[in-house]
């Protein structure tokens, strides 16, 4: 494509600031620099050539060192065919001891906004270096580049958009390794959102490298990368998702999982509390006095309990989930013989952890293991007392 | 009146009937206050409300409708019960007291198929009124 010509209005302004001369005794050098070029467009070749430097040097501490630049560029196209826009920018600064130091390049976002019939190309370059040199190996500077790039393309067809990223942190001081620690982070966002009904092809490349070299395996530490990619693709259908009925609770409505309970009674009859040991095949019998009243039963499931923050008590409970039953058994006036004691104590010896059987005074045969074998035998005026911890089911 | 369960709530498939609770039932609110102090005196208070009450049902039963209670509770431990109680008080209730002790305290019943033995049992119910 040849672009047409109207004519040559190329303007060139060339500045060299820097050999100014300012007193130590000052605090403030401020320099504003307006440029506006209006430029009848005639021609597509045109170019704005910026060379701005401060250089400041003395001995004495100086709070800000701050270029300020306002680029604005307004392009009218009538109905033209342009065939490149590019912006270069190079910003460089050399700053000393005790300088707080800042660039700002733009003291508002700057945004360009063309429409155009065609172009060729569109291009914008930034190339920014900072050199900071501190002598004092104490002195911990906050030392942050901060860059953001936005492109937004309006077009209804094929798009090829490419951001290039290449950031750099460099430290080092070879002489005397003043650096002691040095902390360098880079963090990049690198966000792609499309709304395509086709899309072609979605890269993403990252290159991240770290060359550290401490100087000294004293302070040597670790550097770690991490890199998190991530592609969301979806699609748009323009219906919602079915709302999703989640009730994990037992109890909730028409919850099918609750047992029946059984309508037949438990037969009870009468017995003599017996103890049996093994469990099948039992070689140990133990037969005692049934207990004495305050006997107890004691329930306990394994269930969540909790209280949302609206006051609802959710509780939660499957029934594979264990549930235990305990018996706490007081027998008096057993035994007045010390052999009986004897075949006491080493019945609760010899079934330690293993599971027993137990035939209550309602006739039903337990089986489970005795709790707190170290039960005391208290001999009392009518025969020892004993009291017997049982957690069994009825078998 | 007598005291009615069912379970589980709100589509209940059992019902069991026990008898009043004995004296010193009681309900309590769930309603939670913490007070702190700054150090200039200002008193402020946490307030965590609730409409929920604690209710405390302590019964004697007999023998048998003890085993019935356990097997009720077996079943139904984790569920929503509806209890009427003696007033006619109508509640959305869970259980929380655990464990749920049985104490044989007495002799009692008729015969040897009913048990011979009364037992006592509190329950406690975490509850909102319906």
């Amino acid at each position: 494509m040849t672009a047409p010509t109207f004519g040559d209005s190329t303007s060139v302004f060339p500045f060299l600031l820097g050999e100014f001369g300012v007193s130590i005794f000052e605090e403030n050098c401020e320099n504003t620099f307006a440029f506006t070029q209006t430029l009848d467009i005639t021609s597509f070749d045109v170019s704005n050539d910026f060379n701005l430097a401060v250089n400041a040097e003395h001995n004495y501490f100086y709070e800000d060192a701050e270029n300020v630049f306002v680029f604005t560029s307004e392009v009218e196209i009538l109905a033209f065919v342009v065939l490149a826009a590019n912006r270069i920018f190079f910003f460089g600064l050399y700053g000393e001891e005790g300088q707080d130091v800042q660039h700002n390049y733009f003291t508002e976002d700057v945004t360009n906004e063309f429409d155009f019939d065609s172009i060729a190309g569109y291009n914008q370059e930034l190339s920014i270096t900072d050199y900071l040199g501190f002598t004092d190996r104490y002195f911990v500077p906050d030392f942050g580049n901060s860059l953001g790039l936005t492109d937004s393309v309006r077009r209804q067809y094929n798009v090829d958009a490419e951001n290039l990223f290449d950031w750099n942190s460099h430290s080092d001081d070879p002489a005397e390794a003043l650096f002691r620690s040095y902390n360098v982070a880079n963090d990049f966002n690198f966000t792609i959102t499309i709304t395509a009904s086709n899309l072609q092809d979605l890269y993403q490349y990252i290159n991240f490298e770290d060359e550290v070299g401490t100087g000294s395996t004293e302070f040597g530490r670790p550097n770690t990368q991490s890199v998190i990619k991530q592609h969301l693709s979806f699609k748009i259908t323009g219906a919602a998702c079915p709302e999703k009925e989640y009730a994990p609770f037992v109890g909730s409505s028409g919850d099918a999982s609750y047992p029946e309970v059984s309508v037949t009674p438990p037969t009870l009859g009468s017995g003599v509390f017996t103890l049996t040991y093994p469990r099948v095949s039992p070689t140990t019998t133990l037969t005692l006095k049934n207990p004495t009243f305050g006997n107890t039963d004691a329930l306990r499931f394994v269930k969540i309990d909790r209280v949302t923050r609206g006051g609802d008590r959710k509780i939660f409970a499957d029934l594979d989930w264990s549930s235990t039953q305990t018996l706490e058994l007081t027998i008096e006036n057993i035994c007045e013989t010390q052999a009986t004691i004897d075949e006491l104590l080493t019945f609760l010896n010899a079934s330690l952890g293993k599971l027993i059987g137990l035939l209550d005074w309602e006739g039903r045969q337990w089986e489970g293991v005795i709790l707190a074998p170290e039960t005391d035998v208290i001999p009392t005026v009518n025969g020892y007392r004993i009291r017997i911890v049982f957690e069994g089911v009825v078998a | 009146m007598s005291t009615e369960i069912k379970g589980p709530y709100p589509n209940p498939k059992v019902t069991i009937i026990l008898p009043n609770p004995q004296f010193e039932d009681a309900r309590a609110s769930e309603s939670k206050i913490q007070v702190k102090r700054t150090m200039t005196g200002r008193l402020i208070t946490y307030v965590q409300s609730s409409d929920r009450v604690t209710l405390r049902l302590p019964f004697i039963l007999s023998r048998m409708k003890s085993l019935e209670l356990e097997a009720f509770i077996n079943a139904y431990q984790s569920a929503r019960w509806q209890v009427t109680l003696y007033d006619g008080s109508v509640w959305d209730a869970q259980l929380v007291g655990e464990p749920v002790i049985r104490a044989a305290v007495g002799r009692g019943g008729s015969s040897s198929t009913t048990g011979k033995e009364v037992v006592e049992v509190a329950l406690t119910l975490s509850a909102k009124r319906l």
